[in-house]
């Protein structure tokens, strides 16, 4: 690993009202953060919630109806050699087939003005050496991922932009992949990652940004965001949950009901709810608050701009 | 890497973006056997249509029947075929990209799409340059030998054959690549140069209006007769070779337009 930066530069990228509509369509609206160096910020949503789109403008690859991404306060297309500053691994993009791995990465250093020796150690950090002299042709889906984020790595860039980079990674490579980004953060790098499953995205993220319909949900640590949601939902199974779901109505207080026997309250706490069961005397078989999981912030974060959606459909 | 400082970036750097972006084209190219096999083909190809003709106008000659032409031109006249195998290659080099999906890492790398086809522009208008001047001398050889008395030429019919193949070759190139521009698939950008190269002179060719004929005098294909020939009717060399550079200045400007205004 010769003549890599042991400290990647202080790179801010920054979306400001970010914007982009095809049609009536709105890929992504008014989207306005900043993604910090120093930590791995995730970016989680649903499929088709804007966040390729999102990528692909800040890479320059989509043009913003309005608003613009910046990086370190210029454009993609202002960077001179702009692998040196973003690498950058969008799902589905990783060479032609007729090409071997080799052929690839040697013609993205050299219009980058990489050391060829980087792309050895690229192919080697991947996994892929063995390999290096077959066409992409014959590749899985898990190799060519591999090949798009060694990609992204050849210049030792400052800024790592990686969507959806689990999709068809095996075990190992998918550990690979959650050290890789730690290293980057922890030299100083901004590390932005995409993924449509929280699970993915909750283990490695500090931060974390959601979106839903193109908009910002929510932007904070991972830390946060897991405290507010198991603060607030508490799963309840009775034999008498309707009575309780009754009561529940009456106080004008939040729940789900799940099935029959099971419901979750929400933003009342574990005390609050056993007591108001207690009080009226409804047997309870579960009461529990649930542990960490993310997948429930998210459904209770994006109820709002689902209820918009539904109430779309309806007034459509 | 400290000389890559960001704050100095955009026109000095230009041509040293420019020049390392053609060498990278130039390993993409080389890097795919449908490619330099269309090369082969086409080099092949031109060489044996070359012999044949030569054969052919050596048995009409000695038949009685006066078809005696200089074999430089002979050859050139056998590019009216040949030309579509190197011109299929520049549109390919550009529509793989399209279709393999890795338009959006070429231009991650280069994301000054002037740049990156004016970098496609160079480095294929070179292939086709060198192409034409080396595919002429090669294939007289075969062709003089076949067509014995019926084939001579002079030095200068030779070197004004090759120059014209080099030119005509080279622009011819620069069209195919605006042509994959503006279609972004191979299908798309195969049929639009086989219609160009090929169609459009057939197809208005019976049709007996005026301006129509005059027209397909100015088609690519004609101008690149009239340019090799050294004829001075319709027009002579020199017009010639403005047709050509005004065909591949419109489709690849258009083609760069469209690069410019679309997503990738």
């Amino acid at each position: 690993m010769t003549g890599l930066k042991q400290q990647k530069k202080h790179t801010v990228i920054t979306l400001e009202s970010l914007s982009n509509h095809y049609g009536t369509t709105r890929a992504v609206n008014q989207l306005s953060v900043e993604i910090h160096p120093g930590k791995v910020t995730g970016f989680f949503g649903p499929n088709g919630a804007g966040k390729s789109t999102t990528m692909r403008m800040i890479l320059g690859l989509d043009a913003p109806t309005s608003g613009q991404a910046l990086i370190n306060g210029q454009r993609y297309d202002q960077l001179t050699y702009p692998m040196h500053t973003v690498g950058a691994h969008i799902s589905g993009t990783a060479g032609h087939p007729g090409h071997t791995p080799r052929t690839f990465l040697r013609a993205l250093a050299q219009s980058n003005r990489v050391p060829q020796q980087r792309v050895e150690q690229v192919l080697e950090e991947s996994g892929l050496s063995s390999v290096a002299t077959k066409r992409i042709r014959g590749f899985s889906l898990g190799m060519r991922q591999c090949l798009g984020i060694s990609a992204a790595l050849l210049a030792d860039p400052d800024v790592l932009i990686l969507d959806e980079p689990m999709n068809g990674l095996d075990a190992q490579g998918i550990a690979w992949i959650r050290q890789l980004m730690r290293n980057r953060a922890d030299q100083g790098g901004t590390v932005f990652v995409s993924s449509h499953l929280m699970s993915e995205v909750q283990q490695v993220a500090d931060q974390l940004i959601l979106i839903g319909r193109g908009e910002l949900i929510a932007n904070a640590t991972t830390q946060q965001l897991i405290n507010e949601a198991t603060e607030q939902v508490v799963t309840v199974r009775s034999p008498h949950a309707s009575a309780l779901a009754g009561l529940l109505t009456s106080r004008n207080l939040q729940f789900r009901v799940v099935d029959e026997q099971l419901i979750e309250v929400i933003g009342l706490g574990l005390q609050a709810t056993g007591a108001l069961a207690f009080a009226n005397g409804i047997e309870l078989h579960e009461l529990s608050a649930t542990h960490g999981s993310l997948e429930s912030a998210y459904n209770q974060l994006t109820q709002e701009s689902m209820e918009f959606s539904a109430s779309s459909v309806e007034r459509g | 890497m400290k000389s890559l400082d960001l704050a100095e970036s955009n026109s000095a750097h230009g041509l040293s973006v420019l020049l390392a972006t053609a060498r990278a084209e130039i390993t993409k190219f080389f890097g795919l056997r449908s490619l330099t096999g269309l090369y082969v083909v086409g080099l092949v190809v031109t060489v044996g249509l070359g012999w044949l003709l030569g054969a052919s106008a050596k048995a009409s000659g000695e038949n009685g029947i006066d078809s005696a032409m200089p074999a430089p031109l002979i050859v050139f006249a056998t590019l009216q075929f040949g030309q579509l195998f190197f011109a299929a290659a520049a549109a390919l080099h550009l529509t793989g990209e399209y279709s393999s999906g890795t338009m959006s890492s070429t231009l991650q790398a280069v994301p000054r799409r002037g740049i990156l086809t004016g970098a496609k522009a160079l480095v294929l208008g070179i292939f086709g340059f060198l192409t034409g001047l080396v595919l002429i001398p090669v294939a007289t050889i075969p062709t003089a030998l076949a067509a014995g008395r019926y084939g001579e030429f002079d030095l200068s019919k030779l070197f004004s054959a090759s120059l014209g193949a080099g030119t005509y070759l080279a622009l011819l190139s620069l069209m195919a690549l605006g042509l994959g521009l503006l279609c972004r698939n191979s299908t798309g950008a195969i049929i639009s140069l086989i219609a160009l190269v090929i169609g459009l002179p057939q197809i208005l060719g019976p049709i007996p209006i005026d301006w129509v004929q005059s027209m397909i005098q100015y088609l690519p294909t004609n101008a690149a007769t009239f340019m090799a020939t050294g004829a001075s009717e319709p027009y002579g060399p020199v017009v010639a070779v403005v047709v050509l550079v005004l065909w591949g200045v419109v489709l690849l400007g258009s083609g760069m337009l469209m690069l410019k205004k679309r997503d990738a």
